[in-house]
């Protein structure tokens, strides 16, 4: 069964001012497998992010292949990527970013918006979701009128909305007091439990230690791998 | 993305900035408002040089006396011309083969009185060809006939506001009415005619009011005349009969410019002419209003740009094509300037209400300058909204969703 996403040799180099270029990863390959749980850890300014956005198909890599469900992502032209995205990816944020303007339910239906799903589905699929997650009650409530907790619980909603296989989450529980962070941490667990495959970013050891694998960036390179550990 | 689904997308974005999207659509409202006004006086002008040209016909030519300033009357004396005469509208008749009826007139201010009625009038004494010449049609009784003028009968014929006044409740025909200190029998009265607006130029006299007499009743020392009305038989004749006229009259005047033509068809195509300036001043109002109105559009969907970043990388990262991104805001541009149009349709119709009313020139709104005013309003959303709109989605997601 080939693995759900894998790096093969990705760099990533951003273009700086006066020709002077950033390399923000240096040949990292990897595999993910369908249904695990990888935490990617390092230290900031290692690469985590950029790694995790090469993955979701949001950046594409200088060199190097990024392969989803065993296809060249970066030969994908800019509307297959985004649908790409729509269908098997979501993204879960620090600063949870729902759109400010927009109640609960819209920013949750807004993902549906880009799903090519009929609108008569919209509210029950959104409602449904909102309803599990324990927020149904602030569905017309905006981000601003939300604790922490019941925001990213929001934007957790919106992430499962189309029924993505693979989660994508940067410091979700970063803005989070830690019993907030342990629900929210709690409710992604579940979703492993369920089957989904979830990449999350973290720098604290307590999150990382939860997880199948850990994946340990510094410097733009993969310098430890848990699910490889002892093989050569 | 469903067009109804984009459309309440674009709409939420617009919304969520009533004022400022209320703001920059102004300049839209005020250029369409301005072209619109302007067309629809543009067009209530043509509407009544057609409709006096209708009404009239084109196939009727006068040749009237004309005013003399003091340098044509020194003229005309130092030409020695006559002045238009009967023998000018017999001349025209024997020279021009295209004539159909034509009829010398004068024109008097009388006032007319029956018993305790008295009316003021415009006297026309004439010949009997004139009610082909002016396709008169009489309610009751004749018009004036050849031996009326031969015999120079004091009878006369009525215009239908005219009879009304005077014979309130009583026939009319056979009944005596006197101008000044002569008796003169009504032999018939008129079918009223639809009256053009005062004032314009084409207006004629208004018949309804005209009481005809035998032209011989009031003979002028010279022959004079104050109008020779014609009538040409078919309205492809009518430029180069009119051609004819003006030279016949012209020799006969001795080159002395002491008489007007008027040719309705030639009236037309000056008004065309006219008009094809004024459209060029609509259409340059429009360009540099649109253009203004525009550019504020640019500002505004650029500022929205900037502010939404985030959110546009947020889409995108929910699976937003650059595509989907280019027409969420286009169409934000496009219903800003399209509800500006229609605004401005409005405006633009409650303006020329407010001139035909203030000003009493006819105007009308025609379905034409509503679309052209659309299309254009459209044309500025796209035009000027693609720049930002390509802005948003060039920009880098992940650039996008770090900016605060």
């Amino acid at each position: 069964m080939t693995a759900l996403a894998r790096a093969v040799d990705v760099h990533r180099i951003y273009p700086r001012a006066g020709g002077i270029e950033l390399s923000a990863l240096g040949g990292v390959s990897l595999d993910i497998e369908r249904g695990s749980f990888v935490a990617i850890v390092g230290r900031s300014g290692s690469g985590k992010s950029t790694l995790m956005n090469l993955l979701g198909c949001l950046d594409q890599p200088t060199r190097g292949q990024i392969l989803l469900e065993g296809k060249d992502a970066g030969a994908l032209d800019d509307k297959a990527a985004s649908r790409l995205r729509s269908r098997l990816i979501g993204f879960l944020f620090q600063s949870f970013n729902l759109i400010p303007q927009m109640t609960v339910l819209e920013n949750v239906e807004t993902a549906l918006l880009y799903s090519g799903r009929p609108e008569s589905e919209w509210r029950e699929r959104s409602e449904r979701l909102l309803d599990r997650l324990g927020i149904l009650d602030r569905s017309s409530h905006r981000p601003t009128e939300l604790s922490g907790g019941e925001a990213q619980r929001a934007a957790l909603a919106r992430a499962l909305v189309n029924d993505p296989e693979l989660l994508l989450a940067d410091e979700p529980t970063g803005n989070l007091d830690s019993r907030t962070g342990e629900e929210v941490l709690a409710l992604l667990e579940g979703l492993v439990a369920e089957g989904r495959t979830l990449v999350l970013v973290t720098h604290d050891a307590s999150i990382a230690a939860r997880a199948d694998r850990v994946i340990e960036l510094s410097d733009g390179r993969l310098v430890r791998d848990s699910g490889t550990d002892g093989a050569p | 993305m469903k067009p109804r689904a984009l459309t309440r997308l674009a709409w939420r974005g617009l919304v969520q900035h009533k004022l400022r999207s209320t703001l920059s659509a102004l300049g839209i409202v005020f250029g369409v408002g301005a072209v619109i006004a302007m067309l629809s006086v543009g067009e209530g002008a043509r509407r009544e040089i057609l409709a006096e040209v209708g009404r009239l016909g084109v196939t009727r030519v006068s040749v009237r006396a004309g005013k003399l300033s003091k340098e044509t009357e020194h003229d005309a004396r130092a030409l020695q011309s006559p002045g238009l005469t009967i023998a000018d509208a017999r001349a025209i008749a024997e020279v021009c083969p295209t004539i159909a009826s034509l009829a010398p007139l004068r024109e008097l201010s009388e006032q007319i009185v029956r018993d305790e009625h008295r009316s003021e009038a415009t006297v026309v004494a004439t010949t009997p060809s004139y009610v082909r010449t002016e396709e008169l049609v009489l309610r009751e009784g004749r018009f004036l006939a050849d031996t009326d003028l031969r015999e120079a009968n004091r009878v006369i014929v009525l215009g239908h506001d005219l009879a009304a006044s005077l014979f309130p409740y009583e026939n009319a025909v056979g009944s005596r009415v006197r101008i000044e200190l002569d008796w003169y029998t009504v032999v018939g009265a008129l079918e009223p005619r639809e009256r053009s607006r005062r004032g314009s130029r084409l207006a004629g006299r208004n018949v309804n009011r005209v009481a005809f007499i035998p032209l011989s009743v009031i003979p002028a020392p010279t022959g004079r005349v104050d109008e020779i009305a014609i009538r040409i038989d078919e309205a492809e004749a009518v430029r180069d009969s009119a051609r004819l006229i003006e030279s016949v009259v012209s020799r006969r005047h001795r080159g002395a410019r002491d008489f007007e033509l008027v040719v309705p068809q030639e009236l037309i195509a000056s008004y065309e002419r006219a008009r094809f300036q004024f459209n060029v001043i609509v259409g340059a109002v429009a360009a540099i209003s649109l253009l203004v109105g525009g550019i504020g559009i640019m500002n505004i969907m650029l500022a929205n740009v900037t502010e939404r970043i985030r959110e546009v990388g947020v889409r995108r990262s929910l699976g937003a094509s650059r595509n989907d991104i280019v027409q969420q805001f286009l169409m934000e541009a496009l219903l800003l300037t399209g509800s500006g149009g229609l605004a401005g349709i409005a405006l633009g119709a409650i303006a020329s209400y407010a001139v035909s009313s203030y000003a009493d020139w006819p105007t009308a709104l025609s379905l034409r300058a509503v679309l052209a005013a659309m299309t254009l309003a459209a044309v500025t959303g796209i035009g000027f909204g693609i720049y930002p709109a390509l802005k948003a989605a060039q920009q880098n997601p992940v650039e996008a969703l770090r900016h605060e």
